[in-house]
């Protein structure tokens, strides 16, 4: 079985290595995509354009209007004198918020009333908007709470009574809340996952396209020999591409490794093979390249959301919450994020790795059958 | 021309439909993932599971307490006895915030003295973090005015209003978004192999010699897909609008014409990596990997586009996805007309015209 196995591998091998430019386009694109998505996730938000229409003209509404600018996170850019210009310039998308200080503002509050302000929000981008009203809440807070103590001083009060508690915040493992730290381990499991599947989801589908599967199966492989065979070399260059990608994570965007390296590796390995196995499993059931491509899409698609890759799995509905038990990427997602970040080890991880391991022998135990029963 | 261009259609159909998976696959796979999508896209944290050491054991500190898990934020999974099981509660990502109330907190109250909480976070996943924060500050906030005789209330009242998605539904604001990006993800990969399979197959040659021009094998290649990918439109827009209830605010007639013009454009793309790769597998590669992760990541469906370094924002105008999802936005959400609109509308007719003058450049009729 050996050596019969043994050249199987190195024909595979050479058939991998005849095609350079795929080949090409397997290992420079996960670097390429890496070094592009690992920039994009923000969660806060910087330069809002905003409108604002000051009735009042007073010390008081310069003054709010003030701290709105030293928030940071917003750029006044207009400055209306009339309502109805708030609908051009949020229709057009020009405006995000205007914020709108009526007139006797400064004259209710000296008289210890209070007064009202108003904000429109550009809801259409439903999570930018829930930022901006944070944002907006925040300054109107510290705002209101300056007007509130001097009240109090004035009348004699102690004023640190109105802010009572004090959180300690303390955050862990990434300190500076980095969106960068979340993204960058994430994208790189997902990069892995889509090269593992693509690299193997064409290789039997393929030798039935060109009519050389029949002598495949003249040979004396068994199925599984032939799986392995397919598998092994396709593990290179997915070693090969994690390698790339743990490089530019590490070196390029600075992402801090806690964990072991080589439990990193090795356990990425398992998850590539889970990939690969999936991609064999689709070469399996197609006919040909196109269905094996649609059924790709069909079963990598999902992937993307109900991995936890972005949206927290948490939130969703519970009948969408047992779906992503079946995502193998929602296992290795917690491993990388675990390992990079927070530096924890097999013991924590286990949890995340029998599931990881049980997938990638019932993939590639349903491809050896499906093989079987082809020859049959 | 028109013949020809009919001829070759008529060619790609028979393909299409002597393949019955992939086409089911096809015509159904953006309405699933609507679904799925559908229901799981949202930034909404909510049941963050949290662990709580109580150190003051008194009727106030139960009280915040139980303010955390009313608001339906968080979810109590451990109550931990000491501040030496903080690291296993974070580490294992059993909790992922831990809240320390200190011994003297009811006795600070009391004495009208500042009260500190501890709140430890887990920041391997920001985004959850910062919300929790905000959450936790906004909770302790209400319990402590709560306490406060109310004085004065609030001298400045921040009155808002929420234009255009008054509920601030997330889904009214991601759906739009998807299935621009569902419908970039497919369409790039149906085209993918129409040109490089007759290479492969060696009907290239059969091809070549006939009289047919290269625009009109193009175009033929591409309407079969056009058709399939707008009555995908269709199946999803109506899913939106009946399924998820989201208002169409504007002109449907406007998002059908933008949606053919953008789908020309997606269509082409693959139909570009088809005409310059030698193999399937390079073209598949190909059009998955610029498109897949680019429709969703760089389209401005998740992440704001205006916060992204300046490179990548560069990167950006060449994703059809970004416009159209602008033009879907803009249609459904504010019902704004073509004159807000074509600032997206003509770049991305340009871009359309641009990728299938490519594909048509790219294919030479000849065999090498």
């Amino acid at each position: 079985m050996d050596s019969r196995l043994f050249h199987f591998i190195i024909k595979e091998f050479r058939q991998l290595f005849r095609d350079q430019r795929m080949l090409r386009v397997a290992l420079i694109m996960p670097v390429i995509q890496l070094l592009m998505f690992g920039y994009i996730a923000s969660t806060d938000l910087k330069n809002v354009p905003i409108v604002i229409m000051d009735e009042d003209k007073t010390s008081l509404s310069r003054a709010y209007i003030k701290s709105i600018e030293n928030a940071g996170n917003f750029d006044l850019k207009y400055y209306v004198d009339d309502e109805s210009q708030f609908s051009r310039l949020l229709d057009s998308g020009k405006a995000a918020l205007a914020v709108h200080i009526p007139r006797n503002f400064k004259k209710t509050l000296m008289s210890g009333g209070s007064a009202d302000i108003q904000a429109i929000i550009d809801g259409s981008n439903s999570s930018n908007a829930t930022i901006i009203l944070g944002y907006m809440n925040q300054i109107n807070f510290s705002n209101s709470n300056a007007v509130l103590r001097d009240r109090l001083n004035k009348a004699g009060m102690n004023a640190a009574v109105y802010s009572p508690f004090d959180l300690q915040t303390r955050v862990w493992y990434n300190p500076n809340l980095k969106s960068l730290y979340f993204m960058v381990p994430a994208i790189f499991a997902q990069i892995l996952m889509m090269i593992s599947m693509i690299l193997t989801m064409f290789s039997i589908v393929k030798e039935k396209e060109n009519g050389t599967i029949e002598q495949l199966m003249v040979t004396p492989l068994r199925p599984y020999e032939l799986i392995l065979g397919k598998l092994i070399p396709s593990i290179s260059v997915a070693v090969v591409d994690s390698v790339f990608a743990f490089l530019v994570a590490v070196l390029w965007f600075r992402v801090p490794i806690h964990g072991s390296v080589v439990l990193l590796f090795v356990l990425g390995m398992i998850f590539s093979i889970t990939g690969l196995g999936i991609g064999l499993f689709i070469s399996t059931i197609s006919r040909n390249q196109r269905q094996a491509i649609m059924t790709n899409n069909l079963i990598m698609s999902p992937q993307f959301i109900l991995s936890g890759f972005i949206f927290p799995i948490a939130s969703m509905p519970s009948i969408i919450q047992a779906l992503t038990y079946f995502i193998p990427l929602r296992y290795f997602l917690i491993i990388v994020r675990g390992i990079f970040l927070k530096g924890i080890g097999i013991r924590y991880l286990w949890d995340e790795v029998w599931p990881m391991l049980i997938f990638s022998s019932v993939i590639l135990g349903l491809s050896v059958a499906r093989f079987r029963k082809k020859i049959e | 021309m028109i013949k020809h261009i009919y001829a070759i259609m008529k060619k790609e159909f028979i393909h299409l439909i002597r393949d019955p998976r992939s086409l089911i696959i096809s015509i159904f796979l953006p309405v699933i993932l609507l679904f799925i999508y559908g229901y799981s896209v949202s930034f909404d944290v909510r049941n963050i599971p949290l662990a709580i050491l109580d150190d003051s054991k008194t009727a106030q500190s139960r009280q915040l307490i139980d303010k955390f898990v009313h608001t339906g934020y968080f979810t109590i999974v451990e109550e931990l006895r000491s501040g030496t099981q903080f690291h296993d509660a974070l580490d294992s990502g059993r909790a992922k915030v831990v809240i320390n109330i200190p011994s003297d907190f009811a006795k600070n109250i009391q004495r009208n003295k500042k009260v500190a909480i501890q709140v430890l976070l887990d920041g391997s996943d920001p985004i959850a973090a910062s919300s929790a924060l905000s959450y936790i500050n906004g909770i302790a906030q209400q319990y402590f005015s709560g306490l406060l005789v109310a004085k004065g209330a609030n001298p400045i009242n921040l009155v808002s209003r929420i234009w255009y998605n008054e509920n601030l539904r997330s889904l009214n604001f991601y759906i739009p978004g998807l299935i621009s990006s569902i419908l970039m993800m497919l369409a790039a990969t149906l085209t993918s192999l129409t040109i490089v399979s007759e290479k492969e197959q060696g009907t290239m040659e059969a091809l070549i010699a006939s009289p047919i021009r290269k625009n009109e094998l193009m175009i033929g290649k591409i309407l079969p897909y056009v058709i399939i990918a707008f009555w995908d439109v269709i199946f999803v827009t109506v899913i939106g609008r009946y399924w998820f209830l989201v208002p169409i605010k504007g002109s449907i007639t406007l998002m059908l014409f933008c949606s053919c013009i953008f789908l020309t454009g997606a269509l082409a793309i693959g139909l570009l990596f088809s005409t310059i790769a030698k193999t399937s597998q390079e073209a598949m590669q190909l059009a998955l990997l610029t498109t897949m992760l680019p429709s969703i990541l760089l389209s401005g469906m998740v992440f704001p586009i205006e916060n992204m370094p300046r490179v990548i924002q560069l990167v950006t105008y060449l994703v059809p996805a970004r416009y159209f999802l602008r033009i879907m936005r803009g249609i459904f959400l504010k019902g704004v007309g073509i004159s807000y609109l074509w600032g997206d509308i003509i770049p991305l007719t340009i871009f359309s015209m641009i990728l299938m003058w490519l594909c048509i450049r790219a294919f030479k009729k000849r065999i090498d």
